[in-house]
């Protein structure tokens, strides 16, 4: 034995185990008191010498053996030993403790427990520390062979545990409840204490062996299971008392009140595995046994729109299952939706005619009835359903729902999107500044056109039908560009961005490609203006504009026209100059889209009109009508005189070269605005196919601009009618392509599969069965596809 | 600073970075706090507490091991740095008090260096050649020796 400082060497174990038992009791009893390095490192010293000392003296008389190995049986004896006496040692203090424990009761008891337990801890700590020789050698041995040993701080819990804890602990929560039915019934008491007891349950979990469970296992068992049992009977008793007081809506506010209450204290007192555990028994008691009564209560609510009621209902079920909780809620709330939506637009008053052939006023009001209902419960979603998400998917349901379908729009008519796009309309185009204001209320047109573009997005995303919509708004969109009267670029070009957002670039292509032509018509007006001395002067004002046939909604006109030389020598004029700048590009001439505008100086006219003569804005037709009346020589009589030739209904036809229908409606219009007079009289007899006509020299009107060439309401009329069957047109070719597509992959399909798998593959419309059917027989008497010999159900794929 | 005192009295005066390498005065400075007073270690004379003092401020800015590592990796007595070989190059007997000093005061580092180095030592060597070195009488009766040559065979080179 070499090394070994003086005098420990002869000191035998029951002197050191002398020394340890004074320095436990001044440690366990005052700790900060007690403490200096020496005190300290003497007890680590004995602990160590208790250790070694004895194990190396039975060593031999060499060096301290290189052997620190298991078969040590000295070292395995004396570790033992050493462990025993702390055992032993702890036992008895938890047992004076214990003892003590005894004159304490209630607050007083916990008092005392949650005192001892923080003293306990951190003697624990220090003592598992001074004990570190044993931690590192002997239980780590015993621990690496299996045998139940415990480190020095797990085994003083254990005892603490077993020796105290266990004696006082219904004691200890019968305290604890007792606290919690007084903070229940709102007394003011120190809630610190509950937690210190329950987090020392928790402390006192560290088991034998250390699988996660068991670790919670005292705290589970002990605390956790009895307290919920507590908790549930405190609010069983407080559940009935409510019902039997009030009404459903006092105990959901009361309700309300204490989860907000409990939710907050749990966090604060109990571990945080627990709390879904506790929260569920407390939703069980309060909320769970009267699902079905507070269930019923949500109608009621809806109706006379009681957001805070609503809110508070809403976040206790959503407590519950989704099944027995928030899912029959959000049906409730769809049906609602779908009911206001659907009542919101039976209360508009329209006529069947309306119906039929909206009008620009039908169509705000109802596009401002659907965002009324829908800002309603949009905002009712956000404030009483905080967004929920199954909510917000209710709302979109029902939203599709009534804006497709009701009194105005019946099934298959996509009747909202003709609506909505004439909406659109009426947003961009100019001069209905006054529909725009009234569609949103008190605010300024300028901010709100952004606003208003963005609400009509929220109604096109329900929209079924998108080809119709589009269709509608090229058409509109169209009529703005050319007659330039679009609100602004600025508008026009933030709703085709908006649309491209929620329907990709494949559907604002065409929308946006009608721009570009703007722009370049733009540029060679000016450039064939500048170049008047290659192609002639032009003698009236006048603007080109050069579409692309591909990307607009207009055809060339079917009719003959006879185009009078002050307008055909303009049109060769640009013609040649087209024909230089693009070679080879076909070039059609819409008059029926062309507009113009003259002077007209009347023989009989004063004022203002005398002086500056009356501006006629006229259709191409009414133009090429009108010059005649003004010619200096033409088929009829009088040329020449102030009051002009009179032309007979056969003359004007010549000369137009136009058919009768274009004749007399122009005839009509003219009468009617007495611009022209008759030769068999007024009102409806004066158009007939054997009146001659003559200008009106005493036409009168109080203002100098007059406009002529307003759509007519037949034509309106026509254009839905043409523009939907159009519609109609494409979707079978759609159908047709999809089931050619979907069959030469195929091959060969039943008839219910290659309907399926048709209807899937539409995107921006539903695709109806009969259609469907319909196309596949043209397809079979194409030789597209043909019956299966064997079964008549199937279809084959003809390459 | 830390004022670390040896079993003979002399007080050494270091960085509380050096002392807290062993895990026994980091455990104390815990539990008791820092003060003045020195820290008596009965257990270390100064010649050894000077030797540990010098490994520690040598370590100093060592990281922390990490213990999954030191587990996972075989240990091999190879890889002693040549700063930490030359420093155990000291007599025998201050090379196992190093190694008690190391193991009392929880020094795991050091405590592996000196078994590193002791292994190195024996490396090679007959169990005789070993027997002198550290001075260990050969009491295993000749039935013993035959028992344990039979239960190493496979470790002989043939």
């Amino acid at each position: 034995m070499s090394f070994r400082p003086n005098g420990d060497q002869s000191n035998d174990a029951d002197e050191l185990l002398s020394l340890l038992r004074v320095g436990l009791t001044d440690i366990l009893e005052n700790l900060a008191q007690c403490q200096g390095f020496t005190k300290y490192m003497s007890m680590y010293t004995a602990v160590y010498n208790f250790c070694t000392a004895l194990r190396s003296s039975v060593a031999g008389n060499g060096y301290y053996t290189a052997a620190d190995t298991t078969s040590s049986v000295h070292g395995v004896v004396y570790g033992r030993r050493l462990y025993t006496f702390l055992n032993e040692f702890i036992v008895q203090f938890m047992e004076q403790i214990a003892e003590r424990s005894a004159d304490f009761t209630g607050d007083d008891l916990l008092g005392f427990y949650n005192s001892e337990w923080v003293k306990f801890g951190d003697s624990t700590r220090c003592i598992h520390h001074i004990f570190d020789y044993l931690n590192r050698h002997w239980i780590q041995r015993e621990q690496e062979e299996g045998n139940n040993v415990s480190d020095v701080s797990t085994l003083m819990f254990h005892l603490w545990r077993d020796n105290f804890f266990m004696q006082i602990r219904n004691t200890l929560l019968e305290s604890v409840f007792n606290l919690m039915t007084r903070v229940r019934d709102g007394q003011v008491v120190d809630l610190g204490m509950v937690k210190s007891v329950a987090d020392s349950f928790v402390s006192l979990g560290g088991d034998e062996v250390g699988s996660s469970s068991k670790k919670m296992d005292v705290y589970n068992n002990y605390f956790l299971t009895p307290f919920i049992k507590a908790t549930v009977q405190y609010y069983s008793v407080e559940s009935e008392r409510l019902l039997n007081d009030g009404t459903i809506i006092d105990y959901i506010v009361r309700v309300s009140e204490r989860f907000k209450e409990e939710d907050e204290r749990a966090e604060l007192y109990l571990h945080e595995s627990s709390l879904p555990e506790f929260k569920q028994a407390l939703t069980n008691t309060l909320i769970g046994n009267q699902k079905e009564n507070l269930r019923a209560e949500f109608k009621p609510m809806l109706e006379v729109h009681e957001k805070d009621n609503l809110r508070r209902l809403y976040l206790l079920l959503r407590r519950l299952d989704d099944k027995d909780g928030l899912e029959p809620l959000r049906a409730v709330f769809s049906e609602h939706v779908k009911q206001a939506g659907l009542k919101a637009v039976e209360q508009l008053s329209v006529t069947a005619e309306e119906i039929a052939f909206p009008t620009p006023n039908l169509a705000r009001l109802f596009v401002s009835a659907l965002l009324g209902v829908h800002g309603t419960y949009t905002k009712m979603l956000h404030e009483s359903f905080l967004d929920d998400p199954g909510f917000s998917k209710a709302l979109d349901h029902a939203c599709s729902d009534f804006v497709n379908f009701n009194a105005i729009c019946p099934p298959n008519e996509n009747k909202a999107s003709l609506l909505l796009a004439t909406y659109c309309d009426l947003l961009l185009k100019k001069g209905s500044a006054a529909a725009r204001k009234a569609g949103a209320e008190g605010a300024s047109e300028d901010d709100n056109l952004e606003e208003q573009l963005t609400q009509a997005i929220c109604i096109f995303r329900y929209l079924k039908g998108t080809d119709v919509f589009q269709k509608f708004y090229s058409k509109g969109l169209a009529r703005r560009l050319v007659y330039e009267q679009s609100v602004s670029t600025h508008g026009e070009e933030t709703m085709i961005s908006k649309l491209k957002e929620v329907s990709g670039v494949e559907f604002i292509t065409r929308l946006a490609r009608m721009f570009n032509d703007m722009i370049v018509s733009k540029d060679m007006s000016d450039e064939f203006k500048s170049k008047a001395g290659v192609y002639g002067e032009v003698p009236f004002d006048f603007d080109m504009k050069v579409l692309n046939m591909v990307s607009w909604p207009y055809s060339p006109p079917d009719v003959k026209l006879e185009v009078p030389p002050v307008l055909s020598n303009v049109c060769e004029q640009y013609k040649r100059y087209l024909d230089d700048k693009h070679p080879g590009r076909k070039l059609s001439w819409l008059w029926n889209i062309a507009r113009a505008e003259i002077k007209l100086f009347l023989p009989n006219a004063t004022g203002p009109a005398a002086k500056n003569g009356y501006i006629f804005q006229l259709t191409t037709y009414q133009l090429v009508i009108l010059l005649l009346f003004s010619a200096e020589s033409g088929p009829g009589t009088g040329y020449g005189t102030p009051a002009g030739p009179t032309l007979t209904y056969t003359q004007l036809l010549a000369a137009t070269g136009l058919g009768e229908d274009i004749v007399l409606g122009e005839l009509e219009i003219f009468c009617k605005a007495r611009v022209l007079n008759s030769s068999t009289g007024l009102g409806s007899d004066a158009v007939s196919t054997s009146a001659s006509y003559s200008l009106n020299v005493d036409f009168k009107s109080k203002h100098l601009r007059v406009n002529l060439a307003n759509m007519k309401k037949s034509e309106q009329k026509r254009e839905i009618k043409d523009t939907m069957r159009a519609v109609d047109d494409d979707r079978m070719f759609t159908i047709q392509a999809a089931i050619v597509r979907i069959m030469k992959s195929r091959k060969k399909l039943s008839h219910r599969q290659l309907i399926e798998e048709t209807i899937n593959q539409i995107k921006p419309f539903q695709a109806q069965v009969s259609n469907i059917k319909k196309t596949i027989d043209q397809l079979i008497d194409k030789e597209y596809l043909e019956r299966d010999a064997n079964s008549r159900d199937m279809y084959n794929y003809l390459a | 600073m830390v004022v670390l005192q040896s079993s003979d009295g002399k007080a050494f005066t270091v960085e509380r970075g050096v002392a807290i390498q062993s895990v026994l005065i980091k455990n104390l400075l815990e539990d008791i706090g820092e003060s003045d007073e020195p820290i008596p270690l009965p257990n270390v004379t100064a010649k050894v507490l000077e030797k540990v003092i010098e490994y520690c401020e040598y370590h100093v800015d060592d990281p922390a091991p990490i213990q999954d590592d030191l587990d996972e990796i075989p240990k091999r007595s190879d890889d002693i740095e040549p700063r930490d070989e030359n420093f155990m190059k000291v007599d025998q007997e201050l090379l196992f008090e190093i190694l008690l000093a190391a193991n009392y005061m929880d020094i795991k580092p050091l405590l592996e260096l000196g078994c590193k180095t002791v292994a190195n030592m024996i490396r090679n060597k007959t169990a005789q050649e070993i027997r002198t070195m550290f001075n260990i009488v050969d009491d295993f009766s000749p039935e013993e020796r035959e028992q344990i040559k039979k239960e190493n065979e496979w470790a002989e080179d043939h």
